[in-house]
This record gives structure tokens, C-alpha cells and sequence, in this order.
């Protein structure tokens, strides 16, 4: 027997917003003499939203996502999938690039996602919009299937997020904040010798400081040449922070001013095997390849910016044998926010009692490395961490994310020693039991025997704890409904979605 | 996910033996296997024999038993050799050692009997003994399950368990024992559960879980879980092929 779950992804990005519907089918999977375990076996798209304008408005100096047209917008497209938002019960909306940028970003995410459908989690976050393209994509399946290492390249209108991929697991992201949209023009007055010219519109951080490098100014009008030798700096800065090839190290000052994150490792520049390119800009790469002829080397400025001639740009500096495609092109981020934010955890979780508080909302992560010979380890991390406790708006309870457990600690003397520096913690710092409830989140295959000794030890709390979730990469979690007890009641899972919320300065 | 690969490469294949622990992709040299994979083989067929012949170690013996305060009994097989050669004579009890295991047990009735065999593997429950067994007497007495004194049966069969269960007319009897070890791992351990044990109980009537050891599912948390099967069990008053038609 499976279940499914209609799950939302919605992307507000710099130039375009974008929306797709999936279905996540749950399986409980029976293995010839193992517990049952429940996981996604399946992931099936089943509406994708035309290609639309975020709607930007400027309020004096504020730029603002105008939070009335695109919730009509949103709208629209719920109508066009015939869809009652009622049924989704699963996915994230994330805003991306400029448009994380934007004053009003974090309260409209939040807003959006609220209304988008239940359970639809509200994300951010330069390193995560790389990883939700990569996995949305296929290139961290590609590289798990085939061993080969991948850097997924998703170039939008603002930024350019890059996740490196190795057998499968993404090494490292970054965000560079260099797309198609540096620079916003219009036609004006041709010049003396009746040649095209364009006066700027719009021009962000990142468009001056080239233009500038250029000895170009935003204020007076720029000639065709002037916006492809932009659209040429820009591809080589690209390749150059793809670790493609390095022409000069004189980039990197600007590369550096230039980066959200840290600049990608040198060391890529001998392993990537392909690149993959997604985003508005790698689609523009594409359909640019397909009719790659003379008759048109496309210089064109449509949507009047960037894209088309950035792209062209770029083709020309690449291997075109190591350079790829992907179909699903600019909705590479939404695909990957919609079908692949949850993660189910283990089947034998602890959630006896405290199956009345879920789901939970924005329940904050805190990690913790487990010292084995270090009693006390548990409080004394908590404690460091704490500062920012007084900020917590009390409403939900915390997740503690235990880390580096050895083989030792997987052991009837090792839990309880876990269960005693939980008993511990609460003892010392009961408010970190918000509303007298804690979760606790484990890689390793012992959430439920977690449970049953604190079960004995703590009566008067509800703890939850879940396991086979990986959380390195969050700072806050929502807990779903619990999945997949169709073979064993016993055998629960829960959905669980581990997001960041790092809005750009 | 495989079918879209069409074919075979170097990578492929790592992707595949990165998914088991089953011998893949291990070469050959002409028509004979490698010699490390040759070694590797006959070193885990060495441990997996090495378990099926194997007893359960007399310091392991000594030191459990009075731990846990275990009664120690032994089934007709009499010794390993007979064991491996006559596999029914580990199904029932010594019939010299029937009387006094029943006195020792008394007719408690208690709500869980169990019973520790080596099976085929008398390294499983050394592996797996000290983490299991201490998780589930927390389980049992948090949910005041009552038990009987458990019993070690040695040369023992799954179904001893049931006619030990029924000589302390427990309501269930749990028979944690060696599995038939493979080339992957000689420390598995599984727990059979029988409610209602007589000895007319058949295999249909028992719930197992199985594939106990560190690699498969951890000891401790299967002692979790076996606690909750036993609450499920005594809850709907029936155990294995039935047990999984009423979810």
C-alpha cells in the first residue's frame, strides 16, 4: 500500500517566478527480513506554472516584492492546475537571488507560504538555492548513478548559484551575485552615426562595479558594444568562479567583492567532469546551442537585459563537450524546492505521547557534537548556543541535532548516557523545553530505544525523537504528519523538511 | 532508476556495490576468481562455519546467567555435531531436564517468556545480548509487562521457546536466537514471537524481526520495537500471519 502527497514548490526569483505541483508517492517498503521502512518512491510532476515577471515596485528607496500581484498571481495558477490548495500538504516556496534582496523578502516569504497550502515551508538562502538546483536538475542523481562529479550552474537574473557534486553528495555551494538582470536598459535616441543606444533603467550593485571596471558609467547611454563587452566580463567572472578556467588571477578581488559565499575551491578546476547549466540564463544557453549558426550570433536584448547576450557569451568560453543542458532549465530551483525539501525519517521513531503537537512549524535546530567522554557535554553546548534563546518567540519547541555518535554510543550504555545528558539539559535549563517539549533528531537507527528510556526517566515531558534525518545543512525544521503505517502501526515515519532562512544582506 | 543506464560503466558499478554488501563487480583473473577476492571469501565462509559450529562461549555463559539470573537448559541434540546433522532434535527440550525447568519456572503464567538460543549462530547472541537484552526488561517493567525467569537453551531451534513458554503458561513466548549466518555478516540475530505458545504451534503463528545486529537494525533499538510488537501482541491476543492481516 502507498500513500501520496501533493507537494507545492514556488520560486520568486530576480526576473521570474515560477510555480510546480508534484506528487510524492510513499512506500512502505517491506524487505525480505528487515523492519518495514517507509521513503518517497516515487516523485511525479503534475502542473508547472508559465514562466511570469516577479513584480517588483519601488517604494523611494525600497525595493519591494509587491505582495498584491504576485498573490494574484499565485492564485491564477492554483486556477490553472485545478488544484484546491487544501489538498497540498507538502513543499517550500523560496525566494531567490535580488528578490531575497528586497526589503519586504522575509514577510512576504512568509506570507506566501502561509497562504500557498498547508505545511508549505518558507526558505532562503544563497547556499540552498544551489542545492535545490542541483537536486532539481538530476545532477546530484546523475553523479550518484555514474560517479561522476558534477557543478550544477543555475544562473538567474541576480545570482549564480553553483553546487559541486561528488558520487552523489553536494561538496560545496556558492552564489555569486552575477546573472542576467545586472543591468536593466531601454532604447533610446540613436546616436550621430544612427547606431543603437540604450539608456539604463535599473543597474544593481554588481552591474556599477562592472561597469565601472569597464571605465563605463550607468548614467550615460551605452552602445550595443559597450552592453556585450558588459555581457563578456560577466561570462568570463562566471567561468572563472565555476573554476571553468582561470585566465588571470586579476579577477579575483572583484570575484571576491563579488561572492555571497566563500569563492569555490581551486581544487575543481582538475575534478569537475560536466557542468550543468540551469536558471534563466542556462535555458537561454540552450535554446542558443540548438540553433548555434552563423546567420545568428544573437546579440539581441530582449526582456531588455542581459540574459540573451550573457549566454551567448558563455557558450563561446565553454568545452562544449563538458557542458550540459538540463531540460528542466529555469525550473531547475522550483522542481528541486518542490520535490525535494522532504525528507521521511526512520521507521521506528519515538512519538508515543507528543503525536498531539505535530505538525510543528520553524522549530529551530541547534547542533550538537556528542563528546563521548565528556559528561555534561550536552548542557555546556546548549548553553554556548543559547544567547540567541532570549530572541525565540517561545511558540515552538527547539530540535536538538546530535551529531558524531560512534559505533560505542549505538549501545544500550551509550543511550542511556544520551537519555542522562538529555535528563541533564532539562534538569539544568528547563526552558529549553518549550512548552514542556523537546525534539531530538539522530542520523543513526535508535530514535525509538532513545524514546523508551527517556520515556522512563522524564515522565512529565513530551520528547520526540526522530531519526535518519540529515540536518547538517539547516538552521530551522518542520515537522509533517506522520506517513506510511500501512504494514505495522509501530512502523511510523515522519515528514520532515529542513530549510534555512538566510535572507541576503 | 537503473533502467535509464544503459549501460554497465566502471562508475555504474561503483554506484551498485556502494548498494549492498553482496559480492559485485569483485573481477576475475582468467577463469578464476582474484586472489584478494578469493582470500575475502574464504575468510567470511571460514566465520559463517566458525558460527554454525561454534558454541556459546562458557565465560559469555557464566557471566549473563548471573547477571540476568538465567536458567540454562539444553535441547535432544545433546551436542553441536548431533545439532547441525539431526536439526529436529533442537525443536524440544532434553526430556531429562522437563520436570526440574518446570519447577524452576512455576506455572507463573507471566505475560512474557523468554528464551535466549544459539540457533545457528552462538556469536549473535554474544553480539547482541548485552544490548538487546537490558532494553527490553526497561520496556517490559515501563509498561508493566510481567516475565518469567528467561531461560538459555542451548543447541536450540525456534520452536523451543514454545514449549517453554507453555510449561510456564506464559501468554508469550520470545525465542531470541542466532540466525543461519551468510557471507555477509555471521552476527544476526532474530526474535520469534509466539503468543499463545504451545507445542503445536506452527510457523504461521509466530511474528519475527529479524536481521538484528550493528549493521542491520541496531540491537538496542530493535529491543524498542520488540517491545511494542509485544504490547500489540498482548493487546489484540494474536501473533504472526494474523497479526499482519489485521493491519
Amino acid at each position: 500500500m502507498s500513500e501520496s502527497i501533493l507537494s507545492v514548490g514556488i520560486d520568486i526569483g530576480t526576473t521570474t517566478t515560477h510555480m510546480v505541483l508534484s506528487r510524492l508517492s510513499i512506500d512502505t517498503i517491506s524487505i525480505f527480513n528487515r523492519l518495514p521502512e517507509n521513503s518517497i518512491a516515487a516523485r511525479e510532476i503534475v502542473y508547472q506554472s508559465p514562466i511570469t515577471f516577479t513584480p517588483i515596485v519601488y517604494e523611494g528607496e525600497n525595493r519591494l516584492i509587491d505582495f498584491e500581484k504576485i498573490s494574484l498571481v499565485l492564485e491564477d495558477f492554483y486556477k490553472q492546475a485545478k488544484i484546491d490548495k487544501n489538498e497540498i500538504e507538502s513543499g517550500a516556496l523560496i525566494v531567490t537571488g535580488d528578490s531575497a534582496r528586497t526589503d519586504n523578502a522575509q514577510k512576504v516569504a512568509q506570507a506566501l507560504a502561509q497562504a500557498a497550502g498547508n505545511f508549505v515551508v518558507e526558505t532562503a538562502g544563497p547556499k540552498l538555492e544551489g542545492i535545490l538546483a542541483a537536486r532539481g536538475s538530476g545532477a546530484v542523481e546523475e553523479s550518484y548513478r555514474t560517479g561522476k562529479t558534477i557543478c550544477n550552474v543555475d544562473i538567474g537574473g541576480g545570482t549564480s548559484n553553483l553546487a559541486f557534486i561528488e558520487k552523489g553528495r553536494i561538496v560545496e555551494t556558492a552564489c555569486l551575485n552575477l546573472g542576467g538582470r545586472l543591468i536593466q536598459v531601454e532604447e533610446c535616441q540613436p546616436d550621430l552615426f544612427n547606431a543603437e543606444q540604450f539608456k539604463t533603467v535599473q543597474c544593481n550593485r554588481s552591474g556599477r562595479m562592472l561597469l565601472q571596471s569597464l571605465g563605463l558609467s550607468s548614467s550615460a547611454p551605452l552602445s550595443k558594444t559597450d552592453l556585450s563587452k558588459l555581457a563578456s566580463k560577466a561570462a568570463a567572472l562566471i567561468a572563472e568562479y565555476c573554476r571553468i578556467s582561470i585566465k588571470s588571477g586579476e579577477e579575483t578581488s572583484l570575484l571576491e567583492s563579488l561572492s555571497e559565499t566563500d569563492v569555490p575551491s581551486l581544487a575543481w578546476l582538475e575534478k569537475v567532469d560536466e557542468y550543468w547549466f540551469t536558471g534563466g540564463v542556462g535555458t537561454l544557453m540552450k535554446s542558443q546551442e540548438r540553433k548555434d549558426t552563423k546567420s545568428e550570433k544573437s546579440s539581441a536584448v530582449p526582456f531588455g537585459d542581459l540574459g540573451q547576450m550573457l549566454a551567448r557569451a558563455l557558450l563561446d568560453l565553454l568545452d562544449r563537450k563538458r557542458a550540459r543542458f538540463d531540460a528542466s532549465g529555469i525550473y531547475a530551483t522550483v522542481i528541486g524546492a518542490g520535490l525535494h525539501t522532504m525528507q521521511v525519517s526512520g521507521s521506528t521513531i519515538g512519538i508515543q505521547s507528543s503525536q498531539s503537537i505535530l505538525p510543528l512549524r520553524n522549530v529551530r535546530i541547534l547542533k550538537i557534537s556528542a563528546e563521548q567522554n565528556n559528561k555534561g557535554y550536552l548542557t555546556a553546548q546548549v548553553t554556548k548556543q543559547l544567547n540567541f534563546l532570549d530572541q525565540l518567540d517561545g511558540s515552538e519547541p527547539l530540535a536538538l541535532y546530535i551529531n558524531d555518535l560512534s559505533r560505542d554510543d549505538i549501545s544500550y550504555r551509550g543511550i542511556k548516557n544520551l537519555a542522562a545528558e538529555i535528563s541533564n539539559l532539562l534538569e539544568r535549563l528547563p526552558k529549553v523545553a518549550v512548552k514542556n517539549a523537546l525534539v531530538i533528531v539522530l542520523k543513526e537507527d535508535i530514535a525509538m530505544s532513545l524514546s523508551q528510556i527517556l520515556k522512563g526517566m522524564l515522565r512529565d515531558k513530551i520528547i520526540l525523537t526522530i531519526d535518519g534525518i540529515d540536518a547538517q545543512n539547516g538552521d530551522f525544521m518542520d515537522l509533517g504528519k506522520t506517513l506510511g503505517s500501512a504494514i505495522d502501526p509501530n512502523c511510523l515515519s515522519i515528514g520532515v523538511v529542513i530549510k534555512t532562512l538566510l535572507f541576503y544582506k | 532508476m537503473l533502467e535509464k543506464s544503459k549501460n554497465i560503466t566502471t562508475a555504474n558499478l561503483d554506484y551498485l556495490t556502494r548498494l549492498t554488501p553482496a559480492r559485485l563487480a569483485v573481477g576475475r583473473a582468467g577463469s578464476r576468481p582474484r586472489f584478494d577476492t578469493w582470500l575475502s571469501f574464504r575468510k567470511d565462509h571460514a566465520l559463517a562455519r566458525d558460527a554454525v559450529l561454534g558454541d556459546l562461549k562458557a565465560s559469555f555463559i557464566k557471566e549473563f546467567a548471573q547477571t540476568y539470573d538465567l536458567l540454562l537448559v539444553e535441547s535432544q541434540a545433546g551436542d553441536r555435531k548431533n545439532f547441525v546433522l539431526n536439526p529436529p532434535s533442537g525443536k524440544r527440550l532434553k526430556e531429562s531436564e522437563v520436570a526440574d525447568l518446570s519447577a524452576k519456572l512455576g506455572r507463573t503464567s507471566p505475560d512474557v517468556q523468554i528464551v535466549m538460543s544459539d540457533g545457528l549462530s552462538a556469536l549473535a547472541l554474544e553480539e547482541n545480548l548485552p544490548d538487546l537484552y537490558p532494553m527490553l526488561l526497561d520496556g517490559f517493567r515501563q509498561e508493566g509487562i510481567t516475565m518469567g525467569r528467561a531461560v538459555i537453551a542451548l543447541q536450540g531451534r525456534v520452536a523451543i521457546a514454545d514449549q517453554i513458554g507453555y510449561l510456564s503458561g506464559a501468554k508469550i513466548a520470545i525465542n531470541l536466537i542466532g540466525e543461519r549466518p551468510g557471507l555477509s555478516t555471521a552476527k544476526s540475530l532474530s526474535a520469534y514471537i509466539t503468543y499463545n505458545p504451545s507445542p503445536s504451534t506452527i510457523s504461521s503463528d509466530r511474528t519475527v524481526v529479524s536481521n538484528i545486529h550493528q549493521e542491520g537494525t541496531p540491537p538496542v533499538e530493535a529491543g524498542a520495537f520488540i517491545v511494542r510488537t509485544v504490547k500489540r501482541i498482548l493487546d489484540l491476543k494474536v501473533s504472526g500471519v494474523r497479526l499482519q492481516a489485521l493491519s
